[in-house]
């Protein structure tokens, strides 16, 4: 659609565009409640993302801020949620680099109890525990969390976004100005990436593999 | 760039393409038919799906309570608006974060606290006769208005809380300094008060009339953006608690406002004008002190006043140990008093059941008689809390039970009891460890740990706690699932768990929910379980007195005697 007449047309669509307009035209309770209604859904994905609560809410403020600085140029053209992650993935991506560049410990990231960011079943071991018998929620987490980590910075902001911001591929490509094809592939090589080193994982719940599961792979 | 990666399987593209919806009608119809024919196709979707469904195992946390204040409050900060200085009502009206910001760039005030003594003078009133009682003080305390009227019509609830409760915030430096006085040697023991001594209303300060309010604002734009921010977060963290701490911050405040009001000039000036926070801490231990020897008997007023500053310190000490003694006693004085005068014994034991289960319980959670196992210290000139148990046993054997009462009482705030597991017996010694071994020999290879697990050995939860403390930041990955002790609904006992079902009645869902997200873990499961029954006035068998806690706070908590006011 044309950007000139659109504006009110997809306000009345999309009451996120509205807010947004309204912020625009500073009104200063708008973005009050536009905080309110997306800190929930973006300190969420940014916690997928960098796996530190205090990093997250850190960038999920960055994310906000940014809006508020720009907030004259917003013009409403994609579902206002296309916009505000667009912002978001941006940070994420940089602030995910640049950890990549400081020689930091992982486990400075980290806020789980585990001293070196691996999973824990050799140590649960030593302590007279069988991960198959007691693997916790907490456990799978850590083990969910660590396969996660190892994938490449724009796997994982793809994957957070299919996954728990229910994006379709479209929508990610917008996000992430890439081509749909392009994100076709990114989330391909993503979850492969995942079913393998989730493999031991997946039929933890009782039910048995299905019969050829063993090999699966060619 | 993408182009440095690999090509995907172009078989995982397609079975994922078609696992997120993504397929082409004809296209999904043509491989939903190879994947009936082909068991190991469909086992490859099959844990695709499964391992992107493993992934809804991540925790999905939510973001603090302070966040959205948080981020409001930076708005001035990030620069947003550039030029706040042309603040003249031509533009469009400055929102409210932005009219703070304008104080930061006038802050002109060198000190802080000379505004904070300012504003302290109202406190007085606020508490008696509403905010700012009368317009001759209003122009003391503030200056008259500016031309230019700050608006209070566009600040948010966050701001408007903030600013109503200046006159308390106003003589605080920042919410550590809070958490200092709340302990019992500054204003805790007044803030444990029993029930029925605490204001019955809610603590919060209600909206002030909109003229009081803009004199609030006002004031509180003069304050330099530092102490601004610092009032700010005081405010957020605060409200961030829990409600019963939470409001015991409140009633802390207004106790501390309400005594540096009462304080001679003098003293006050001291607290208010003192350079860091420590230093007021200094002033406000000084002018406590000052006041307790005031309110001394005489005697021993007069005994101090010729001493040296080494021995009239430890006499002080010493004046204080007995204070302390003597208000227990006081205590229990006034129970039996009651007791006597009412012709009942004091509560719970009123009757036979419940005079049994009380010492029931002692013997239970003490384990007096059991020479390994007694938890109760026998340190002290006395003989220490064992002796004072035996004693109060003894008196109540003889029919009198304030005593006992007291003692059950104090003795529930000072050792911590968690619930015994139903099966088998508690771990209450080293070789109790042994399904661990990596604990024991981390242990055995450093015997300092050693030394402090030592003296809980044979005491439950001592013990396990002591042990937990000690390798708790040790290289235990999965020390979160090590559990010491029950953590599991069907880990406890029967009465323990009937218990349990009372409380649960009572927890709202937020409870609830919180409480499931530590059910399995120890020694956090059963502590949170505690506290709730406290906060819900239920009592959990085996882990805290019979009876309703709040019945035992309203009946043996000894309130500090109101101290003497200074002016």
């Amino acid at each position: 659609m044309p950007i000139g007449q659109t504006s009110s047309v997809m306000a009345l669509r999309d009451p996120d565009i509205r807010l947004m307009l309204r912020v625009r035209d500073d009104d200063d309770a708008a973005f009050a409640e536009l905080v309110e209604r997306f800190q929930n859904r973006l300190v969420a994905v940014m916690h997928h993302l960098v796996g530190s609560m205090h990093e997250a809410e850190d960038l999920a403020q960055e994310v906000f801020l940014r809006v508020y600085r720009i907030r004259k140029k917003y013009r409403p053209k994609a579902k206002f949620s296309t916009w505000l992650f667009t912002i978001a993935n941006n940070l994420a991506l940089n602030a995910l680099r640049n950890r990549k560049r400081r020689p930091v410990l992982p486990l400075e990231l980290r806020e789980s109890s585990q001293d070196d960011g691996r999973p824990a079943d050799h140590a649960a071991q030593d302590l007279g525990e069988t991960p198959s018998a007691g693997l916790r929620h907490r456990e799978l987490a850590e083990v969910i969390r660590f396969a996660l980590d190892s994938l490449n910075e724009r796997q994982r902001v793809a994957i957070v976004l299919n996954k728990f911001e229910d994006m379709n591929y479209c929508e990610i490509a917008d996000v992430m100005g890439l081509s749909t094809k392009a994100v076709k592939s990114l989330l391909s090589r993503a979850r492969t990436s995942l079913r393998e080193a989730l493999r031991g994982y997946i039929y933890m719940d009782g039910e048995p593999p299905p019969p050829a599961a063993e090999e699966d792979e060619s | 760039m993408i182009d440095d990666e690999p090509e995907p399987d172009p078989v995982d593209a397609e079975l994922i393409a078609y696992l997120d919806g993504e397929l082409e009608a004809s296209e999904a119809r043509s491989l939903e038919d190879r994947l009936d024919a082909d068991p190991k196709l469909r086992a490859r979707a099959e844990g695709l799906k499964r391992s992107y469904d493993l992934l809804d195992f991540l925790p999905k946390p939510e973001p603090s309570p302070t966040f959205a204040t948080r981020t409001m409050d930076k708005i001035p900060a990030s620069g947003a608006k550039p030029a706040v200085s042309d603040s003249s009502a031509t533009t469009t009206t400055p929102a409210p974060h932005s009219s703070l910001a304008l104080t930061q760039v006038q802050s002109r005030s060198e000190f802080p606290w000379a505004v904070a003594a300012g504003l302290f003078v109202a406190v007085g009133l606020a508490l008696g006769v509403g905010y700012l009682g009368t317009a001759a003080l209003r122009t003391f305390v503030f200056p008259p208005a500016e031309p230019r009227e700050p608006s209070t019509d566009s600040l948010t609830v966050a701001e408007v809380r903030v600013i109503a409760n200046l006159p308390l915030y106003a003589a605080a430096d920042d919410f550590e300094y809070l958490t200092q006085l709340a302990s019992p040697e500054f204003f805790g023991d007044e803030l444990d008060a029993p029930p029925w001594l605490l204001p019955s209303q809610p603590l919060e300060v209600e909206k002030p009339a909109d003229p009081e309010l803009q004199t609030l604002f006002r004031a509180y734009r003069e304050l330099p953006a530092e102490r601004q921010e610092k009032i700010r977060t005081m405010d957020q963290r605060i409200h961030a608690l829990e409600p019963p701490k939470r409001d015991r911050m409140l009633r802390l405040l207004e106790t501390y406002a309400a005594w540096l009001h009462r304080l001679p000039e003098s003293d006050r000036k001291d607290v208010l004008t003192a350079t860091s926070s420590n230093k007021r801490l200094e002033a406000v231990r000084e002018a406590l002190l000052k006041q307790w020897i005031a309110a001394l008997p005489a005697v021993h007023r007069a005994k101090l006043k010729g001493l040296p500053a080494e021995d009239k310190a430890q006499l002080l000490a010493k004046l204080r140990a007995d204070d302390e003694k003597q208000r227990t006693e006081w205590t229990v004085a006034r129970i039996q008093w009651e007791s006597i005068r009412t012709n009942k014994q004091p509560w719970p034991f009123t009757d036979e059941s419940m005079r049994k289960s009380v010492i029931e319980y002692v013997r239970a959670v003490y384990k007096p008689d059991d020479p390994r196992r007694a938890r109760l210290s026998t340190l002290g000139p006395d003989g220490g809390d064992a002796a004072r148990l035996k004693d109060a046993l003894d008196r109540a054997d003889k029919g009198e039970w304030a005593l006992l009462g007291k003692a059950v009482y104090d003795f529930s705030r000072k050792y911590e009891m968690l619930p015994e597991p139903a099966k088998g017996a508690p771990i209450v010694d080293y070789s109790d460890l042994s399904p661990w071994p990596g604990i024991v020999k981390v242990m055995e290879k450093r015997p300092k740990l050693n030394r402090a697990v030592e003296q809980a050995v044979g005491k439950w939860p001592d013990f396990a706690l002591a042990v937990h403390a000690e390798i708790g930041n040790k290289p235990f990955a999965t020390f979160n699932t090590l559990k010491l002790g029950p953590c599991q609904m069907d880990e406890f006992k029967d009465d323990f768990r009937r218990g349990f079902g009372e409380l649960r009645r009572k927890l709202n869902e937020a409870e609830i929910s919180a409480l499931k997200t530590l059910e399995g873990t120890w020694p956090n499961y059963p502590r949170e379980l505690v506290r709730l029954a406290k906060v819900h006035d239920v009592s959990l068998p085996g882990v805290m007195p019979p009876g309703p806690p709040n019945l035992w706070e309203k009946t043996y908590n000894s309130p500090r005697q109101p101290m003497r006011p200074g002016g």
